[in-house]
């Protein structure tokens, strides 16, 4: 007797795949379409899970490209805390589709905003990367040099990458009532005032995602035809929900599901658009005892974020054992040392020899 | 014992100079903790017991723990030049053509930069009772030429880079007093600010206070500040 489960391969059996591998060993992914070489520019964005790929891209020899990078001026610590380096260019978290069109379309002055600035006791936010300066910028000139020298490196990341990963992670946002524009915080979380006559909750449908992503992939392949794409799912779950009617838990189930269904149907009908199961592995050691989840069940661990690179890499690079991370580089200080010392000197010598 | 007490680093030269010029005397006392004997300035948050033992009971006691680490961020062009907006005066000229940096995030690496002279500040002000007065650091010489003309130890680096323009160094100044204030103020010090008539319209030190070297006030501009503080 036969039938069709008996021609298909292990990895459509999740007693031989899933159960029957160990638990770090489980790899999801099947033969990618996209593969990334080398020399590619690999370009990352979306929600906060989006922070570990790009670290992880260059922990595995992969060009993270990024084009906003952090004066040498500052220590990595410094840096990270202003939001260079976590992702090709200084936006933030992305969350939704909708929101990296918006930015796309930002960038290339196809879209400006009504509510673009939020002002209060003499700090002033940009509503579209509330928590990229630590405390506000210190004044609207501030803000608008800045948002334009991040516009410009966010176009630069368009038409230089070779690759872009993409990570969506929420259907949830709040919207202008004026021009719909998506905020990435709820007004009044990390800036701004929440007024439910200006400002209304949206919940993404599918739908929308596909037609959104579909947008943004136009809109990327407009300026640089040659584009991949690859879209994860962000294993965090929610932090709220803003539906008084829905458990937290539930509301993040059907957000992640929605958006891995609209992941994997962008992947089917687009050409070089892959899906990449970041979400899947991490999950799947909801069925053991171990967790890819920190105490507070939301964070995902070190160990979650290797399983990621390694089966990442195998994915995209065939790289079966990923390259021992690269030595962090020495900050470059350009000198700086030198002058330190220099102006001890000058300052002894002031100071010891008048003249 | 001195009616006036300056401890500090390089800057107290012009005080000590325009002292000496005045005919100098015991009123005024100068300790400059660049001197090897008061190395390190702090030993487990206290100052040096060489420099605690000719604190004394001065009747005026004056700080000049500060450093030059505006200059060292910003006397000299970086190899990625760059610009900030100043938070107190927004409307100045920035330089779109360099990288704009986050004045916030500037101000932290100066924070960083300036903690040991802040430290000392406090230690000081824990070792002292009564009035302590911390003298702002004089502004920047405005002029490249002049700083060419005596780069003294910068000399290979200033051929090499060249000198930063005037007004990013006049920011990065201000951003440094500010947080000499702020601390000023919790600590309890008063912080005396440039004199007024040392400074040009644009706030940079005038052309007569200059010392031959990249970055500190002469004689005059010391006679300046010390008669601000015998006033």
């Amino acid at each position: 007797m036969t039938h069709p489960y008996k021609s298909l391969p292990d990895s459509a059996f999740w007693s031989r795949d899933v159960a029957g591998v160990a638990p770090e060993a489980v790899n999801p992914a099947m033969a990618a379409q996209i593969r990334i070489g080398p020399g590619d520019a690999v370009a990352t964005a979306g929600s906060c899970f989006a922070q570990h790929i790009g670290g992880m891209l260059q922990a595995i020899g992969f060009h993270h490209l990024v084009t906003e990078p952090a004066h040498p001026l500052f220590t990595p610590e410094q840096a990270r805390e202003y939001g260079y380096g976590l992702f090709s260019a200084r936006y933030g978290n992305i969350y939704t589709a909708r929101q990296l069109l918006q930015l796309l379309r930002r960038a290339y002055g196809e879209f400006h905003p009504a509510e673009d600035c939020w002002g209060e006791g003499g700090t002033w936010i940009d509503p579209f990367r509330p928590r990229i300066q630590p405390g506000g910028f210190a004044s609207r000139r501030e803000l608008e040099l800045d948002r334009a020298r991040h516009l410009a490196a966010v176009r630069r990341m368009v038409e230089e990458l070779d690759v872009l990963v993409f990570t969506l992670g929420l259907t949830e946002a709040w919207l202008s009532r004026e021009d719909g524009a998506v905020f990435t915080l709820c007004p009044g979380v990390a800036g701004g005032a929440f007024d439910p006559s200006r400002h209304v909750f949206h919940n993404f449908s599918e739908a929308e995602v596909v037609a959104d992503m579909t947008a943004c992939i136009a809109a990327l392949r407009q300026r640089n035809p040659k584009a991949r794409v690859i879209l994860t799912v962000s294993p965090v779950p929610l932090a709220a929900t803003a539906r008084a009617d829905m458990h937290v838990l539930v509301a993040s189930f059907q957000a992640k599901s929605m958006l891995v269904a609209a992941a994997a149907k962008l992947a089917q009908t687009l050409p070089s658009v892959a899906y990449f199961p970041a979400y899947e592995i991490i999950m799947s050691r909801a069925f053991d005892a171990g967790s890819y989840f920190g105490p507070d069940r939301r964070s995902v661990t070190g160990a979650g974020v290797a399983h990621v690179m390694r089966v990442f890499a195998a994915a995209f690079a065939g790289l079966d054992a990923p390259p021992p991370p690269p030595a962090p580089a020495a900050p470059d200080q350009a000198g700086m040392s030198q002058i330190e010392a220099l102006m001890q000197a000058h300052c002894d010598e002031a100071a010891l020899d008048p003249g | 014992m001195p009616r006036l007490l300056c401890v500090g680093h390089s800057h107290i030269t012009a005080l000590r100079l325009a002292w000496a010029q005045q005919g100098g005397g015991d009123a005024c006392a100068f300790l400059c903790v660049n001197e090897p004997q008061y190395q390190p300035v702090l030993r487990e948050g206290r100052l040096h017991p060489e420099i605690q033992a000719r604190l004394g009971a001065a009747a005026l006691h004056v700080s000049l723990f500060v450093g030059n680490d505006h200059s060292i961020i910003g006397m000299l062009n970086h190899p990625r030049r760059f610009d900030f907006v100043l938070p107190e005066a927004p409307a100045l000229f920035v330089d779109e053509s360099a990288e704009l940096l986050p004045a916030g995030l500037l101000r932290r690496e100066l924070a960083r930069r300036v903690a040991p002279h802040l430290e000392a500040l406090a230690a000081y002000r824990a070792a002292v009772p009564g009035l302590l007065v911390h003298v702002e650091s004089p502004p920047p010489i405005p002029s490249a030429a002049h700083i060419q003309a005596h780069p003294g130890v910068f000399k290979d680096l200033i051929a090499e880079r060249g000198v930063s323009p005037a007004l990013l160094r006049f920011k990065l100044w201000r951003l440094h007093s500010g947080l000499y204030r702020e601390a000023c103020a919790a600590l309890g010090v008063e912080f005396l600010p440039v004199p007024p008539e040392m400074q040009d319209v644009e706030g940079m030190l005038v052309p007569q206070a200059w010392n031959p070297d990249p970055t500190h006030g002469n004689a005059l501009y010391g006679q300046h500040v010390l008669a601000r503080l015998m006033a």
